[in-house]
C-alpha cells in the first residue's frame, strides 16, 4: 500500500485495514512540484494541495485550479494530502478527479508489474479502479493549457457537487463539460457542444435552459441526494444553471 | 517497511532532540501524548475534521491524529507546551488569545494556538478574510470562533512585517 500523505491510509488502519506492506512516497523529488512543459502544465501526484494552490506559476496559468483547491478541506487537510492521495483513494466525494475530468488532463501511471507507463484520460478513471489498483503508481497529472473557464458548486458537498467548464474561442462558447461530484462510479462527465457559437452577453440570460438540456444528460447518476432520481436532477439543473452563470458572466 | 516493523526515529520536540523505537503504524498524537507524555495535544474526533490535535510539523499545522509518527523522521515538531518561552514568558499569539477572552472550557484551545500561531509564521501581518479562512480548519464545540477571530486579528504584525 502507498503512503502518500497518509490521511486515507491513517483513517482506513483505523478502520481495520491491515495493510501487508506500506511504501511511503515521502517527498521524492521526481513525484512532487509543478510545471510548465510544451502546452501543458505537469503536476507530480506527490505534490501536496498547498503546494499547488500556492504555486506562483499555476496560480497565473491556471487560476481556477489554485482557487478550487482553496476551497477543499481545510488548511491542515491541505498541507497533508496530495493530489496523487485524493484522486486515488477513490473516494465518490472527493473533489480533484472531476475539476481534472473537465479540464480534459491525463493520468500518468507507473505499473510495477510490468514497468511500463500508463496514461488514461482523466475523465475515464473509474472509481473502483483507483481504491482496487495494486499495481498502478500514479505518478503525474497532466493539464492541457486551453482556454477555458471553470466553475463550481460544492453547496451540498460531500453528497453532491458539480464542477463544469467552458471551451472559448475570442468570446464565443464552443463547449462545455460538467462533472458530477459524489457518483459512487467516478465523475460522470457529460458534454454540452454548442450548435450556435453564443456571444456571452446573450447566453446568460439562457443559462437555464441550457442547464435544463444539459441536466437530462446525467439521467443515472447515483448520488446520496434527496427522495428520488427526479429531484436528483432537478438539484442538478439548479447547481448546472448557477455554474453557468458564474462563467458566463466572467 | 511492514507494519510489523520497528524504527528508530530522531526528532526535535519542543526544541529537545529525541531519539525513540516506535511501531511503523504509531501516529503522531499517539507518541507525543503517550510516550512523551506532552498532554496539551487533544484527541476529540480522531479523523481529521476537528483540529483538536494540530502540532506543528517543521512549522506546518499538522493533524496530529491521521498522520504517521514516521513521517516525523528528521523534523521539528511544537505542541502548546513549547509555545510559551524557557521561562513561561507567553508568545505573541498566546498573549493575543489571552487578552481576547479565554472561551468556554478550552478544549479546542492548544490546538486554536497553534492553528494560529502557523499563521502568524506564514504571514507576518495578519488579514481580514484570510485569518478566517485559516482558522476555519479547527472546531470549537463552545463556539468560541469570535473570540479566536478577534485573538489573531488583535495579534500585532510581526517585527519584520513590510
Ligand atoms: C477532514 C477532512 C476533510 C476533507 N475534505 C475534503 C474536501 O473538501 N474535498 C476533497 O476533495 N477531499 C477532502 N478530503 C480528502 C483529502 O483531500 C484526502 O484525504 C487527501 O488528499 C488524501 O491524500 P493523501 O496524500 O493523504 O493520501 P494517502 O492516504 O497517502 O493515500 C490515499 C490512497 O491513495 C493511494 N495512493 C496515494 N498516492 C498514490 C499514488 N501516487 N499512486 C497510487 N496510489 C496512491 C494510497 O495507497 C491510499 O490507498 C478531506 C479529508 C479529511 C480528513
Ligand atoms: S482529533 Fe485529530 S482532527 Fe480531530
Ligand atoms: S472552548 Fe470548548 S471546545 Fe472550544
Amino acid at each position: 500500500m502507498i503512503h502518500a500523505g497518509g490521511i486515507d491510509l491513517a483513517n482506513r488502519m483505523k478502520r481495520g485495514a491491515v495493510p501487508e506492506h506500506v511504501v511511503t512516497l515521502g517527498q521524492i523529488p521526481d513525484l512532487c512540484g509543478i510545471q510548465e512543459i510544451g502546452g501543458r502544465i505537469e503536476i507530480g501526484a506527490a505534490t501536496r494541495h498547498w503546494e499547488i494552490e500556492n504555486d506562483p506559476m499555476l496560480r497565473c496559468r491556471l487560476p481556477m485550479v489554485a482557487g478550487y483547491i482553496a476551497g477543499l478541506g481545510n488548511i491542515r487537510i491541505r498541507m497533508q494530502g496530495t493530489i496523487g492521495g485524493n484522486i486515488m483513494a477513490g473516494e465518490p466525494g472527493y473533489e480533484m478527479l472531476p475539476l481534472l475530468a473537465v479540464l480534459g488532463a491525463d493520468l500518468v501511471f507507473a505499473d510495477w508489474s510490468t514497468g511500463g507507463q500508463e496514461i488514461t484520460a482523466a475523465r475515464e478513471w473509474v472509481l473502483p479502479r483507483a481504491s482496487s489498483s495494486k499495481t498502478l503508481l500514479l505518478t503525474s497529472i497532466r493539464i492541457p493549457l486551453r482556454p477555458i473557464t471553470v466553475a463550481w458548486n460544492r453547496e451540498l458537498r460531500p453528497a453532491l457537487g458539480l464542477v463544469a467548464s467552458l471551451e472559448w474561442s475570442g468570446d464565443r462558447v464552443l463547449h462545455g463539460a460538467a462533472a458530477v461530484i459524489g457518483d459512487h462510479r467516478g465523475p460522470m462527465v457529460r458534454e454540452h457542444h454548442f450548435t450556435e457559437a453564443l456571444p456571452a452577453a446573450d447566453a446568460a440570460p439562457r443559462a437555464a435552459n441550457i442547464a435544463e438540456v444539459w441536466a437530462d444528460k446525467f439521467p443515472d447518476i447515483d448520488v446520496l441526494v434527496g427522495p428520488d432520481r427526479d429531484y436528483c436532477r432537478h438539484v442538478l439543473s439548479v447547481m448546472l444553471r448557477r455554474v453557468l452563470h458564474t462563467m458566463l458572466k466572467t | 517497511m511492514t507494519t510489523r516493523d520497528r524504527l528508530t526515529i530522531r526528532l526535535t520536540v519542543n526544541g529537545e532532540a529525541h531519539t525513540v523505537e516506535i511501531s511503523s503504524n504509531l501516529m503522531l498524537v499517539d507518541l507525543v501524548r503517550e510516550r512523551l507524555n506532552l498532554q496539551g495535544t487533544r484527541v476529540a474526533c480522531d479523523q481529521g475534521a476537528c483540529g483538536a490535535c494540530t502540532v506543528l510539523v517543521d512549522g506546518r499545522p499538522i493533524t496530529a491524529c491521521l498522520s504517521f509518527a514516521f513521517t516525523a523522521d528528521g523534523a521539528a515538531v511544537l505542541t502548546i507546551e513549547g509555545v510559551a518561552g524557557s521561562d513561561n514568558t507567553l508568545d505573541t499569539v498566546q498573549l493575543a488569545f489571552h487578552d481576547s477572552g479565554v472561551p468556554q472550557c478550552g478544549f479546542c484551545t492548544p490546538g486554536m494556538v497553534l492553528l494560529a500561531k502557523a499563521y502568524y509564521m506564514q504571514q507576518p501581518m495578519p488579514e481580514g478574510a484570510d485569518v478566517e479562512r485559516w482558522l476555519d480548519a479547527n472546531i470549537c464545540r463552545c463556539s468560541g470562533y469570535q473570540v479566536f477571530r478577534r485573538a489573531l486579528h488583535s495579534t500585532p504584525p510581526r517585527e519584520d512585517a513590510p
